[in-house]
């Protein structure tokens, strides 16, 4: 048996109440005046000083009574020893079924595509976690943005994570310089955290895209802090920056080759204006978000403390909106982060991210022994906890009317 | 369960004036059964007997002298008026309340309402007012202010002692007429103690109406659990499980209330138990009863 909420368990204390009463009542306090005294048979001192057996029958189902109480908040559930190891596997798997099979050291489930795709990775853990609640959740399959939506679970097992078909390094985009040199933004993925590096490649590699000469137009009019931002930006990805009358509501252009994507402003009511203050990576790595992504931003984008808020919406492919504006105090870091985006959005690299895993979580377990004969399924106590619950407290009523107390 | 209280129960317990709730009583008792207290002589007749020397003429019915040409003289039931005296308990154990209600008070209203029927029926109506240690009297008397006087003495009761056990005060307070003696007690001296007032009072030929009061829980020892309780006249104390001792306790009780029944029954007098929460009217009816025999 296992207690699922250790903090509950302080109402075990409670069952002290009954005992406490109990006592309480046997002392009797102040006295009470009877003028029929004469009449009272002279052996009620004995049998009044001794305690009846349906007391101490009653006193203990008043403490079970609680004791199951407590239990049942603090989500005492049994174990049942299963003979497998106490980590599960998840495999994505192509088949239209779930499969599960015990392996060597571990409880392997095969997941089919389409469900991840369904309910994302985080529900599967955590329904996994509910079911078996395992040391560790090994989950090999496809690990991109799209399956990682919604709330991170509370998960108390160590997590491993195997990608598949995600290159260790992969090279997104290639364009022609400021002096026609040729340069490569690069994502290499470790660990599945992305790590961005524009570098100028030595030799053409003619299987890769031709290069493209970098073109960012920005307004002639764009306030000077702004434009510093860009220019930052510019400077990152070593192209020029030339001014235009651009229509009303874009704030900047960007072409590469055949693409060309547009930055606006968002002019809704709702936009939050001149309010974003720094967050930890303020300034270049500003999340762009769909619109159709229910999370607005991912813990890197909480640009103000405590709270997320959407920056840049992709609304259409070649349509990137500026959802929040920041403090006037920060506008250039800000736009030079803007800038970023909008030169990664025109390149085409992709947006994919990292699941946002606990630093704790990352860690790969290191098993020193092989882990044997302990995974164990936890089944909930709460339907046996109710029906004792319910058995107490109709004995409790039924011995306590009988006797009136 | 909570037993509904009579109105004048619930009105003593709210502090309402004692005089006021005797008169409410009475007056809402008298409602529908009470016949007038015209008095005086020969308001009933009763016989004619045959005029004898001695006798005052002007007794002499002249109009059956009229038809029989003989002297005879109209006799009548004279309707007399009687002394009530109340003897009030005021030792200790009159202290005793439950559910607020004291129970010297609950005696207290008795005796209020009962010397104001008997005021208004045209008797004289006395106070004794008895415990060990002393006697607060109130002569009979007709007078207007006696139930003032009355009302008075009975809001400023004190309860303490015990009720003697000798009866020889009551030799002070009676008289050679006919008397009513009315006592409102609890009645938990010993048996004997009432045998001998109740043989005082037939030597003096004097009725008596023994008005026992009770509490409920005192009649069915309604205590919850382990109770310690006190003696409230000598002060002994125990604890008790009600539960337990209730049986032993109510034969007890009964075989006392038995033998209290036997002593104080007779010719001339009688015993009424009443729970501190039945009407007071009841009393009225009893004591009607009682009145009407003298």
């Amino acid at each position: 048996m296992s207690i699922g909420i250790t903090a509950w368990l302080w109402l075990i204390a409670a069952a002290l109440i009954p005992l406490i009463i109990h006592l309480w009542s046997r002392k009797s306090g102040q006295p009470k005046i009877l003028p029929t005294f004469r009449f009272l048979p002279e052996k009620s001192i004995a049998r009044a000083s001794r305690i009846q057996l349906h007391e101490i029958t009653l006193l203990l189902l008043r403490i079970a009574l609680i004791l199951l109480i407590a239990l049942l908040l603090a989500g005492l559930f049994f174990d049942i020893d299963q003979e497998v190891a106490n980590s599960v596997k998840l495999s994505e798997s192509e088949s239209e079924y779930s499969e599960e099979w015990i392996g060597e050291d571990v409880l392997e489930i095969m997941v089919p595509s389409e469900r991840i795709d369904r309910l994302g990775w985080w529900m599967i853990l955590e329904q996994v976690e509910y079911e078996y609640r395992p040391d560790l959740i090994i989950t090999e399959g496809r690990l991109t943005a799209d399956r990682f939506t919604g709330e991170l679970p509370e998960l108390s097992a160590d997590l491993e994570w195997i990608p598949f078909e995600l290159p260790g390094e992969n090279r997104q985009a290639v364009w022609a310089g400021v002096e026609n040199s040729r340069y490569e933004y690069v994502q290499r993925r470790s660990e599945l955290l992305i790590e961005s590096t524009i570098a100028e490649s030595a030799e053409p590699d003619e299987s890769e895209a031709t290069a493209a000469p970098f073109e960012l137009v920005i307004r002639s009019d764009t306030d000077p802090v702004i434009k510093r931002g860009f220019e930052a930006a510019a400077n990152l990805w070593k192209i020029n920056i030339s001014e235009a009358d651009l229509p009303y509501g874009r704030l900047a252009n960007v072409r590469l080759g055949d693409r060309e994507v547009s930055l606006f402003s968002d002019e809704s009511p709702g936009r939050v204006q001149d309010k974003l203050k720094p967050g930890p990576q303020f300034g270049i790595t500003i999340p762009v978000t769909m619109s159709d992504t229910i999370q607005t931003a991912n813990s890197s984008g909480r640009l103000i403390d405590g709270g997320q808020v959407q920056v840049l919406e992709l609304k259409q492919p070649n349509e990137l909106v500026l959802k929040a504006t920041p403090n006037p105090a920060y506008a250039h870091w800000f736009y030079a982060g803007v800038a970023h985006q909008l030169l990664k959005t025109a390149a085409g690299i992709d947006e994919t991210l990292a699941p946002e895993v606990r630093e704790d979580q990352r860690k790969p377990i290191s098993v020193e022994e092989p882990v044997r004969a302990g995974l164990i399924r936890k089944e909930s106590a709460t339907n046996i906890l109710l029906f004792l619950i319910l058995i107490a407290w109709a004995a409790e009523r039924i011995l306590s009317n009988r006797r009136g107390m | 369960m909570k037993r509904e209280l009579p109105s004048e129960i619930g009105d003593l317990l709210s502090g309402a004036g004692l005089a006021i709730l005797a008169k409410q009583v009475v007056d809402g008792f008298l409602i529908g059964q009470h016949h007038g207290t015209r008095r005086g002589t020969g308001t009933e007749f009763s016989q004619y007997r045959s005029y004898q020397p001695g006798d005052d003429i002007r007794l002499i019915d002249w109009k059956m002298f009229g038809r029989s040409d003989r002297y005879y003289i109209k006799e009548s039931e004279t309707e007399t008026s009687i002394t009530v005296r109340f003897f009030l308990d005021a030792s200790s154990s009159m202290e005793y309340s439950e559910g607020g209600l004291n129970r010297i008070d609950y005696a207290a209203l008795i005796v209020a309402s009962l010397a104001t029927l008997a005021q208004r029926q045209g008797d004289s109506v006395g106070l004794h007012i008895v415990h060990s240690g002393s006697r607060v009297d109130v002569a009979p008397r007709r007078k207007k202010d006696q139930l003032n006087q009355l009302y008075r003495r009975l809001e400023s009761v004190e309860c303490s002692g015990t009720w003697p056990e000798s009866p020889d005060w009551i030799t002070e307070c009676t008289s050679r007429r006919s008397e009513l003696w009315i006592f409102c007690s609890d009645m938990l001296d010993e048996p004997e103690t009432w045998r001998s007032i109740r043989e005082l009072g037939e030597i003096f030929g004097h009725e008596q109406l023994f008005i026992q009061i009770l509490g409920d829980d005192e009649i069915e020892l309604n205590l919850d659990g382990v109770t310690t309780v006190r003696d409230p006249e000598n002060h002994k104390e125990r604890t008790i499980r009600a539960r337990s001792v209730k049986e032993l306790y109510q034969a007890n009780l009964n075989e006392y209330l038995k033998q209290l029944e036997e002593a104080v029954t007779g010719r001339h007098s009688g015993r009424e138990l009443f729970s501190m929460t039945r009407p007071v009217q009841d009393v009225l009816r009893a004591y009607l009863g009682k009145r009407s025999r003298l």
